[in-house]
Formats: C-alpha cells, structure tokens, sequence
C-alpha cells in the first residue's frame, strides 16, 4: 500500500462553529495504480491531495486514523521530515499551469532547479552542463522537441498544454512514486486533454509510478484508470474498479453523475431531457445531517439523515442504506 | 421559409502593424456564409483560436466586423445599432462569475436591459423579472440576493435570464457550459432545451464537447483557422467527417 487514507476528517473553523468539510473519508493507493477521485467543485477533493501534500495552513483542522505514506505517518512528521519524504517521493502538478510556474525564470532555469544534485554524477564544473543535458532530456520525455527555443521562454510565452507538459516534467524530474494531478487539463481543449493523459499514462508504464487524478468530470477521466471514487460534499460516496463502477453503479451519486456526464450518450435521444439531481450542492454553513446527498437524492428515506457506514463488497465499498444493483445479494 | 439569421460573406481583419508603405493585418475570420432557420441550434466546433469565438461576437455585435452583412428576418443589422441587435441578440458567457456584476443585486441586474430596451414602468418591469427568474428555475426571492450568494449553477441561469429577458429570437451561448460541472451542466441542458420549446428561440452554440453538440445541435459549423471547412446537420458530419481535422476534433468523444 503505497497510500493509506483512514477517515480523514478536515474542519474548519467559521463565525457559526467548527465545520467538516471533509467527513471521514478513505482512501487507498497500491502501487503502481491509477486512481481518479471524481467529484464536483467545491466537493472537497482538493483538500485530500493538500492534506496528503502538507499545504493548508494552520486554521483547517486535520484528524485523522491513519495518514500513511509507504511506512511514514504524515501527520506526526514535522515539517522538515516531511518536505523531506514528500519532495522527493511526491509530486503534484495543478489545474492553471501557467500561473504555477515562475514568471521570472525561464523554463530552462526552473526545470534545472527541479533537477536533483544526486543525480548529477559529474564533478563540481561538469554539473552546469551535465544539469543542462538533463533538463534537455526531462523535455524530450514530455513531447517537447524543439528544447532550444522552450529553455529560453518564459511562463506567459507557453500555450496551455505546453506549460502543463513542463509541469510533469518538472515533476517527474525526480521519478516521484506517486504523482497527484489536480484536475490537470480540466480547462484545455479535448485534443490537449487527450496529450496530456496520454503523457501521464506513458509513465505510468514505463516507471511504474503511481497517479491520483483529481477530476470534475466523470467524462473526462483517463481511459487507463484502474479504481475510481466518488466523493460528494465532502463525503466519500463509493469506491471501487473503474470498470464495474461504471457498470453497475452501487451508489446513486455514481448513477446520478453517470446519466449527466453524457457518458452514456449513444443510449440517449438527441434533445432529450437528461436525468439529473434535483437541486443545488449544499453550501458549507447549511450541511445536510448525516448523508449530505439526501436532501437531492430520488430515493432517500428517512434512514439517511442518519450517516452511513461504508460497506465493502469483494473489492468495492459504498457508503449507502439502499444501493442499487445489488441482485447477487438477495 | 425565410432563415431567421442570414450571414453574408462576414469577416474580420485586424490590423496588426501599420507604416506607411505597408499594413500588415491578422485575419481572424475568412469571409463565411451561413443560414439558421427559426427554433434551430447551429453549433459551432473548433480549436482554440480557430475564429469561432470572433465569429459570436460578431454576431453579437461586441465585434466590429470588416466586411459582408448580418441578416435577421431579412432586416440588415447596422453594425454600430445596439438597440436593435440587443432586442433580438443576446448572449451567454462562459464565466457566469465574471459576466455579473458584483456590486448589483440580481434583481437590478436583470431590470437594467428592461430600463435601456423598453418603455416599461417599475412595476410591469419587476413583475417581467419574476417571471424571468421562474422561467430560469430560480425564485423571486433570488431578486434581493447578490451575486457571490449564489452557487455557479444558479450564476449560470442568472446570466440565462438575463439574456431571455428581452424575449430575443437569438441566443448566442460562447463556452456557456464549459466550466460548469456535470450535474449543474445537465440541469441547464435541460433549461436551454425547455426555454427553447416554450419560447421558439434559436441558439448558437459555441462548444467543444462533441457530446454537447450532438445532443443539442441541428447543424454544425467545424471551424479552422478562421475559415468553415465543414458545415450541415450534425449527424451527417459527425457520422462521416469528411476532413481529417473534423475526426480529430471528434475523437475526443467517448466511446
């Protein structure tokens, strides 16, 4: 188990009291795994990768059973520890690129301050170049051919996919074993998307590495993804294969988010009216009590203001009283 | 039957460096023809800076155009006449949140286009704006509310209401589904779909989801480098995309 998530919990403090934004959320990484979390905005996926990267700032309120990175519990590390095995072993790119990047610096100069001293064999002089030969070939692994003229530009210079692509390769500089990607080309063009997953998927392969894909949009997850989870307001909703996910949905968020993808099109009339949830996601000061879909869920009862457990079912887990698609078990 | 919008020979050039012995200019629009018919979608598909954003706001009217002419009910469009484009033209952003203006309640928001457009008093003007909002989905409470008090969804129908206010016969709708998420997406699908049953209304849908076009378009316009390379109805074109460029923008579409 390369990461371990045991109800995760993340408040925050407002004027009207302590508020859970995150509720008691799993999470299990394997080695070598694509794993997509897909939620909508405002769901509180974001705040998993930054609770796991150490990035919120001391008014959000981290609890939780287990924190585990390989044999390193995050949440007793101190800070430097921590940036120590995160630094190296971890890598996250965002959604803008453009504006993660330093708009002082050339690329070339950026991805040589990501290239590690370790991996420099050569003496104290030899360095410079030896630095500059492997920036070079961090660039010619993400699809970039023409190095001479990307070292010498700056952030405001690249196009969207280019300053992602620089972006995995500044994170990839290290071979990390587990890259978080937050929601990486959730604002390009389809055919950009299609580069980018293709990149992410070529590592995958090729160094084994482990991917968390944060995404908004069940219709535009990576073909290559081999579990899937469904976090809603904060909740953890259901996890489990891709495959028999989104076949037989257990969850009715799964269901819900699936017949609204358009995922599923080539079943529909055109112009038909799409089945959605009723409703608005619910704002942080008016949370539902117990399972927060309830109130926008068709077939909620007066069971579900209390929070359901997640029960496990040979390798999925759902958090629900009344899943759908449950013929074996009767 | 006569087509509600006519476009003729449109195109636009800006000019990119002048001296005196020479102009050197960037096309962003190839002169392109096109027709839609009353209470039909036309979608517009392309790469980033392929001119299809030019070409709705040229059609808005937010563009200067170079040269042809714009055609509605047969009734030439005067570039530079806002009053009679704003009746009949409106248009749908992308960024809900940044197409509102903070500082307005919504209920001001929407009656300002009544307080240009037409010569209605305060109460047929507040009365018209609850009806707008109830057509949208949303409440007459929602009048009082201000913008950051709303959730994207519901900023999204806002911005809706406040291009049908006027009761166009054209909506022009640039990305307006784009960054929205896909429960919220399907929910103002359905809206658009509704509004365009009750009202007659046509759209213009500029987008790059084939999914979304082909659920919601008659005809489509694939758009390269400020030029149309393919046009008609949307089932012919995506089923046998005739140019490379046209498989490739579709590709994208799951399987």
């Amino acid at each position: 188990m390369l990461l371990d998530i045991r109800n995760l919990t993340i408040s925050r403090d407002t004027p009207t009291g302590r508020v859970q934004v995150l509720e008691r959320v799993n999470l299990q990484i394997n080695e070598g795994e694509i794993h997509t979390l897909v939620g909508e905005s405002g769901s509180g996926k974001s705040l998993i990768a930054r609770a796991i990267m150490g990035f919120l700032s001391s008014n959000w309120h981290i609890q939780a059973d287990r924190l585990w990175f390989e044999e390193h519990d995050l949440l007793t590390l101190t800070a430097s520890q921590r940036r120590h095995i995160i630094g190296v072993d971890i890598a996250m790119i965002f959604q803008d690129a453009k504006s993660y990047l330093d708009p002082n610096l050339t690329v070339g100069e950026q991805l040589g301050e990501a290239v590690l001293d370790q991996d420099l064999s050569g003496r104290w002089l030899q360095r410079r170049k030896q630095r500059k030969e492997r920036v070079i070939q961090l660039l010619h692994r993400v699809g970039i051919k023409n190095h001479e003229s990307m070292m010498t530009s700056y952030a405001h210079e690249l196009s969207e996919g280019a300053a992602q692509k620089i972006m995995i390769a500044s994170a990839i500089a290290h071979r990390p074993k587990l890259l978080i990607a937050d929601e990486p080309t959730s604002t390009m063009e389809p055919a950009t998307r299609q580069q980018i997953y293709r990149l992410l998927a070529q590592f995958h392969a090729r160094y084994g590495m482990s991917i968390l894909l944060i995404s908004q949009d069940l219709g535009a997850i990576m073909k290559e993804t081999e579990r899937l989870s469904m976090i809603y307001s904060g909740q953890l909703m259901e996890t489990g294969p891709t495959r028999a996910l989104l076949d037989k949905p257990h969850h009715p968020y799964t269901e819900a988010l699936l017949n609204t993808s358009l995922y599923r099109q080539s079943q529909r009339e055109p112009r038909s009216r799409l089945p959605t949830l009723a409703g608005t996601e619910p704002s942080l000061q008016h949370l539902p009590i117990g399972c927060r879909l309830g109130p926008r869920c068709a077939n909620a009862r007066p069971k579900c203001v209390q929070t359901p457990e997640l029960s496990k079912l040979r390798d999925r887990a759902f958090a629900c009283h009344y899943p759908l698609n449950l013929e074996e078990k009767e | 039957m006569k087509p509600l919008l006519e476009v003729r020979e449109l195109g636009k050039v800006y000019p990119l460096r002048q001296s005196f012995f020479r102009r050197t200019v960037f096309t962003a629009l190839q002169p392109t023809s096109f027709q839609l018919m009353a209470g039909k979608t036309l979608a517009i598909m392309g790469a980033n800076g392929s001119g299809k954003s030019t070409l709705a706001g040229l059609i808005a009217g937010a563009i200067q155009p170079s040269q042809g002419e714009i055609l509605l009910n047969g009734q030439r469009l005067q570039p530079d006449n806002y009053r009679q484009r704003a009746q009949h033209i409106r248009m749908v952003f992308q960024d809900a949140e940044a197409s509102l203006n903070p500082h307005l309640t919504i209920g001001s928001q929407l009656e300002e286009p009544l307080l240009f457009n037409t010569g209605l008093n305060q109460s047929q003007r507040r009365e018209r704006v609850v009806h707008t909002l109830q057509q949208v989905g949303l409440l007459a409470e929602h009048m009082v509310f201000y913008p950051h008090m709303l959730s994207t969804g519901q900023k999204q129908r806002v911005s809706i209401a406040r291009a049908i206010i006027l009761n166009p016969q054209l909506l022009v709708a640039d990305e307006a589904l784009a960054t929205l998420d896909s429960s919220v997406r399907a929910q103002i699908i359905n809206l658009l779909l509704d509004l365009q049953q009750d009202l007659k209304m046509s759209y213009i849908f500029i987008s790059q989801s084939p999914e979304i076009v082909r659920h919601l378009a008659d005809d489509v316009l694939i758009m390269k480098d400020g030029r149309i390379i393919e046009q008609g109805a949307v089932d012919t074109v995506f089923d046998d995309p005739q140019e490379r460029y046209t498989q490739s923008l579709l590709l994208s579409e799951l399987t």
